[in-house]
């Protein structure tokens, strides 16, 4: 396949009158030798990329355990910031990294975050080490149709380059797509490539590889570098994005598949608000049609930012305009309902954990995890205020085949629980008073209905 | 004192206790000489009558052998061509006796003797009512002699002869003639007891009589010989019986009942009923009591009356009527109809029924036959009785089946009325009702108010507990002290949540407690619960696909189960069939200890089933107004806007905007629903309205192409 391109590349190129090494004012080479070109570039980067692998806890299978996750990376600085996926370091105990040249290191988390699938490492290297090679984020859009290369470490095989061109350069996916626009690309990302750098004929990271195929078939998708500009300095300044929360869901002007055309030519459509969000308090309706935003500080100078989202693929920027605003602060919106305009006032909050913490109960078997309205929206909905749930259940133990995952934990022997604290001491009053009583009465929430499930120590299974 | 005196008295006290004694194998002998060429086996084969109907009679006779009663399969004997052996006594020159068995002609194949290698057919010539026997005639004599009965005083009776088919064997015997007399004190009747289908005979062998009944009423039935007993020729009897037959088919109504079909609210809400449940159409016999009304013994419980869309009547003169529906009784599984046409009332006998031991009666199988009347008239003995509900003592002829028959009396009065009692579960029916009762209750207007038909918004009858059960285990009931009461868990259901405002909050029951039964409050019979009752709900175990429902295929619309459970379950059903408003009883263990919580049956509020709902018929789209149920689940508070989906019409409008069942319709352009009517009002005559439309905790916008029509 590659040959194919290459001569057919070879035989338009040739028809391209221009010299060697120039390129065209988009970055275009207009080299003859298009091997020459693809060499410089992967070359230029192979340095930078390195290869990482990560123990990470694992906690969803009712017990303690770790997982080897592997991945790729790209320096970006010479003092050894890595850029990686989130989903390669997602609780990782120890990541450890293979330099180009053979040198290993381990790496510390500066920050990540899980929306963006985006981390910035740190390797941990002597203090007197020689700067590194690194590789420069582009700052600019790319075009569809221009070449690509995808480095990483496919399947743990490292120092590996693909090439393929940008398939599409502002792919909405809505189960990816809170902030973030992607890169298609069919160069060949597979477990292994993720979190190494997409790169342009220039040797400029364009994207980091992050969804693929489990066997690298010719669709897959790359953070922009330009949205990776906009928000790394956040994860190097607080460790975490700081997103700003106000529970708006919105919707475009025409979407296609949901067969929805508004009859209107200016903004974004509110779809409706999160239950208890700060948008909901603040009024707002489904339907409503928001034309601009603008902060609400004392002085004047704050201007309006107009919104328009005429397709699905404009609201990804509009979300993440809206998450990077200052919490707290109030906001206000211009708003059309009803075709009268209105202003609307919210001041946003922290979006804060989107995921909840855990905790093993070990000779209960199985973990718990604290229902989080983004993690576990269906639970939330349940709990509004807050509660438990069983994330995993040891299926050796004594709640395997009783307890099921995603029960919603009540009460332990009679006694409410709602936070991890409290399981934790109501497991641990269990153990203590195993002699006298040696069950456990858990009161669950399956699906809306309660019941009452008995773990019995008499169960426990015994290892020599 | 001459010698002859002295030899009479010690004859005669030789013959009381040669009465006394059992027959030696040579007095045997003596006798099959003298009589046994006059006591035959006489051959009964059966077929299946002109219209291919298989023998409603079974036989039942006395067999000196055994000492025991006999029991005939009819239908075995017409499937293997088997012969019914009975013994027969030759009376005269063409003549035989022998035990009366009810047997019908219309089933009757032939009647044969086999005598020294010759088939002699037998036809039946005459009855002897009080003696339950028959006499058959043969065409030419009999190559046997007749018994030449003679008069013997009492005490001068010695032996019961007789020669009975083993399964082809003939075995002789005798058996001491004893004078046993038993009184019935229920109908101060004396009866003397003892050898059916035997000749009696004194010392010397000779026959006296012969008894066919095992228990004879002594003023009436002495031990005259055949010659005396009051005989009816075979045709004046069977026309008799015919003209009694027809004259009670008079008052038996075939009707049809017809119930509307149950509101499709989801394919998937199957009622769990006994198979009944599920019928729309009830064919049966009712009879008259009145000239105007009619009994029919058909237990429709109230979510099946409420359905009910018409009776069909088919009067005795080949006319249809539409009856109207006058109340349904309120203890016995039967309702009431009122006919236009006044008829001819069956009356109802006044005696109570022990009276009737030992007489004749009839089993009365009337069936409705598309409409026309099949009924049988099937004379019998009554020589039995079951102790029943209540200590009643209630008739059981051999082989009545008490659920589909009924009894009348000699005198075509109604006796028993195959009814059941309402408390009784569902899968155990009682056997049948003394019509005396049923006539006292309908008298006294004992009809259930709430088992009456109904319109369509009130169909769903059905009572609720609200609370909501689990299914106990070894563990749980150990934790809950309760192992004994529920032999470790197999009854009993652990309530695991009680709804506020509900019967089972009234009647303070709380999540933890076990409850093993619920009984109507009068009755002692208890519906039992425990996990067969429980039902299927199969959203149990895994969540609703909340998050899959795009998915849904939408031919699968109808098919999918919703995401809440119904509130028409088994043990909802189960408490309206003891009746809104009655008072009922909960048999609960709480902590150990057992206790009965007194209730009040209540109808359900408004659920699921049947909620006001309205349908967009442009739009392809169902809603319906969320009851307590619905909201539980997709957390609707009370008063918030928005109606549920209940149906999605596959390949409309609706649908290809992505509307899925179960969502919810929060606004319709911009204007909250808060019921069914807001959204009727709303939808009206728009072409391309907007919803906004909830799943969960996700809401989206959702713009319909209504396409030409409008609502």
């Amino acid at each position: 396949m590659k040959k194919t391109i290459g001569r057919i590349v070879w035989g338009c190129l040739l028809l391209i009158l221009g010299s060697t090494g120039c390129t065209t004012p988009s970055g275009i080479p207009e080299t003859k030798d298009f091997q020459a070109v693809v060499r410089r570039a992967s070359d230029a980067v192979f340095p930078a990329v390195v290869y990482l692998r990560a123990v990470s806890e694992n906690r969803s299978q009712g017990k303690e355990s770790a997982n080897i996750v592997s991945g790729s990376g790209v320096l970006i600085s010479p003092d050894g910031e890595v850029l990686t996926n989130y989903h390669v370091i997602d609780k990782a105990r120890d990541i450890r990294c293979l330099l180009h040249d053979g040198r290993a290191a381990d790496a510390t988390v500066i920050g990540s975050d899980k929306d963006l699938d985006l981390a910035l490492l740190k390797l941990d290297l002597p203090a007197d080490t020689p700067p590194l090679p690194f590789a420069e984020l582009a700052d600019r859009q790319v075009q569809e149709g221009e070449f690509v290369m995808a480095m990483g470490a496919p399947w743990g095989l490292a120092r590996s380059v693909t090439i393929g061109i940008i398939s599409c350069a502002s792919r909405y996916l809505p189960d990816h797509g809170e902030y973030t626009l992607w890169y298609q690309t069919d160069a060949s990302i597979s477990p292994g490539n993720s979190g190494g750098p997409l790169i342009d004929t220039n040797g400029r990271i364009v994207g980091i590889n992050t969804l693929g195929n489990m066997i690298g078939g010719q669709v897959s998708f790359t953070i922009p570098s330009f949205i990776i500009h906009e928000t790394v300095a956040r994860l190097r300044q607080y460790g975490k994005m700081n997103w700003a929360w106000t529970g708006l869901r919105l919707q475009a002007l025409h979407d296609f598949d949901l067969n929805i055309k508004f009859d209107a030519d200016q903004g974004v459509i509110v779809a409706g608000t999160d239950p208890d969000s700060p948008a909901q308090q603040a009024g707002f309706q489904p339907n409503d049609r928001i034309i601009s935003y603008r902060i609400v500080t004392g002085g004047p100078g704050c201007d309006p930012v107009p919104v328009h989202a005429p397709t699905p693929e404009a609201l990804p920027a509009i979300r993440r305009q809206l998450g990077m605003l200052p919490f707290g602060i109030e906001v206000a919106f211009s708003v059309i309902r009803d075709n009268r305009p209105l202003t609307i006032t919210v001041a946003p909050a922290e979006k804060g954990k989107v995921e909840g913490s855990s905790a093993v109960l070990k000779r209960w078997g199985f973990t718990a995890k604290a229902i989080n309205r983004f993690d576990t929206p269906q639970l939330h909905f349940y709990m509004p205020d807050g509660g438990l749930f069983v994330f995993g259940v040891d299926w050796s133990g004594i709640a395997g085949g009783t307890l099921q995952e995603q029960d919603i934990i009540l009460a332990v022997n009679g006694q409410p629980v709602r936070t991890l604290d409290e399981l934790r001491q109501a497991y641990e009053a269990a153990l203590q008073n195993i002699d006298r009583n040696n069950h456990v009465l858990l009161d669950v929430m399956r699906s809306g209905r309660n019941r009452q499930i008995v773990l019995q120590f008499s169960n426990e299974a015994t290892t020599r | 004192m001459t010698i002859k005196r002295i030899t009479a008295i010690i004859t005669a006290l030789a013959a009381m206790f040669a009465a006394a004694t059992e027959p030696t194998a040579e007095k045997i002998r003596f006798l099959t000489g003298k009589l046994g060429a006059s006591t035959v086996q006489v051959h009964y084969f059966f077929k299946n009558d002109d219209s291919g109907r298989e023998p409603p009679f079974s036989i039942k006779y006395w067999c000196s052998n055994c000492n025991d009663y006999h029991h005939g399969d009819i239908s075995r004997n017409i499937a293997n061509q088997r012969p019914l052996i009975l013994p027969g006594f030759i009376t005269g020159e063409t003549t035989i006796i022998s035990s009366n068995t009810g047997i019908l002609p219309g089933w009757l194949d032939r009647i044969e003797i086999r005598q020294n290698g010759q088939t002699i057919p037998l036809t039946i010539s005459g009855f002897f009512p009080e003696r339950q026997a028959v006499e058959l005639t043969a065409p030419s004599p009999l190559p046997a002699p007749a018994l030449a009965f003679q008069p013997a005083e009492p005490g001068e009776t010695c032996y019961y002869f007789y020669v009975t088919s083993e399964n082809g064997l003939l075995m002789a015997g005798a058996r001491p003639a004893s004078d046993q007399v038993v009184r019935c004190l229920n109908n101060r009747t004396d009866y003397a007891v003892g050898g059916a289908n035997a000749l009696l005979t004194d010392a010397d062998g000779n026959p006296v009589t012969a008894h066919f009944r095992h228990h004879r009423p002594i003023e009436q039935i002495g031990n005259t010989p055949p010659g005396e007993w009051s005989r009816v020729p075979a045709d004046a009897y069977f026309r008799s019986l015919k003209a009694r037959e027809q004259q009670a088919a008079q008052s038996f109504y075939p009707i049809h009942i017809r119930l509307f079909a149950q509101e499709e609210a989801n394919q998937q809400l199957r009622r769990r009923y006994s198979g009944d449940g599920q019928k729309n159409d009830f064919y049966s016999v009712g009879v008259l009591i009145a000239p105007d009304l009619l009994l029919v013994p058909v237990l429709l419980d109230p979510m099946q009356t409420a359905r009910l869309e018409r009776l069909d009547v088919s009067l005795p003169d080949g006319q249809n009527a539409a009856g109207q529906f006058a109340g349904s009784l309120r203890e016995y599984g039967a309702f009431l109809v009122k006919i236009p046409v006044p008829g001819k009332p069956l009356p109802v006998t006044a005696r109570p029924l022990d009276r009737y031991f030992e007489t004749t009666v009839y089993r009365v199988p009337a069936k409705n036959n598309n409409g026309k009347l099949q009924l049988d008239l099937l004379p019998c003995l009554l020589d039995n009785f079951e102790t029943g509900r209540r200590g009643e003592i209630l008739p059981e002829p051999d082989s009545f089946d008490a659920d589909e028959e009924f009894l009348l009396n000699a005198a075509g009065e109604l006796m028993m009325i195959p009814a059941a009692l309402r408390s009784a579960q569902k899968y155990s029916r009682s056997s049948g009702v003394p019509a005396g009762n049923l006539l006292a209750a309908v008298e006294r207007q004992e009809l259930d108010p709430e088992n009456i038909p109904r319109a369509p918004e009130e169909r769903s009858v059905i009572a609720w507990l609200g609370a909501d059960f689990q299914e106990l285990t070894e563990e749980l009931v150990r934790v809950h002290n309760a192992s004994t009461q529920t032999d470790d868990g197999d009854n009993g259901l652990l309530v695991s949540r009680v709804r506020p405002d509900s019967p089972a909050a009234r009647a303070g029951l709380m999540p933890g407690d076990i409850v093993l039964y619920v009984r109507a409050a009068d009755s002692g019979q208890r519906i039992e619960l425990d996990g067969s009752m429980l039902g299927y709900f199969p959203f149990d175990d895994t969540p609703f696909p909340w998050d899959k429902l795009d998915e849904l295929p939408e031919k699968l619309f109808d098919q999918f189960p919703p995401p809440w459970d119904t509130v028409e379950n088994e043990i909802n059903q189960a408490l309206t069939t003891i009746g809104i408003n009655k008072e009922a009883v909960l048999g609960v263990i709480r902590k150990g200890e057992f206790s009965e919580h007194k209730m009040i049956v209540e109808k359900a509020p408004a659920h699921y089933e049947n909620a006001p709902r309205h349908t967009a018929a442009a739009l392809g789209l169902t809603v319906a107004d969320p009851t307590f149920e619905v909201r539980e689940v997709i957390r609707l508070a009370a008063g918030a806007a928005g109606v549920i989906v209940s149906k999605v019409v596959p390949g409309s409008p609706a649908a290809v905007a992505g509307i899925k069942p179960f969502e919810v319709i929060v606004s319709v352009n911009d204007k909250p629903v808060l019921s069914t009517k807001d959204f009727a009002a709303a939808v009206k005559d728009q072409k391309n309205p907007v919803f906004a439309v909830r799943r969960m905790a996700a809401v989206r916008t959702v713009k319909i192409a209504a396409g030409t029509a409008a609502d």
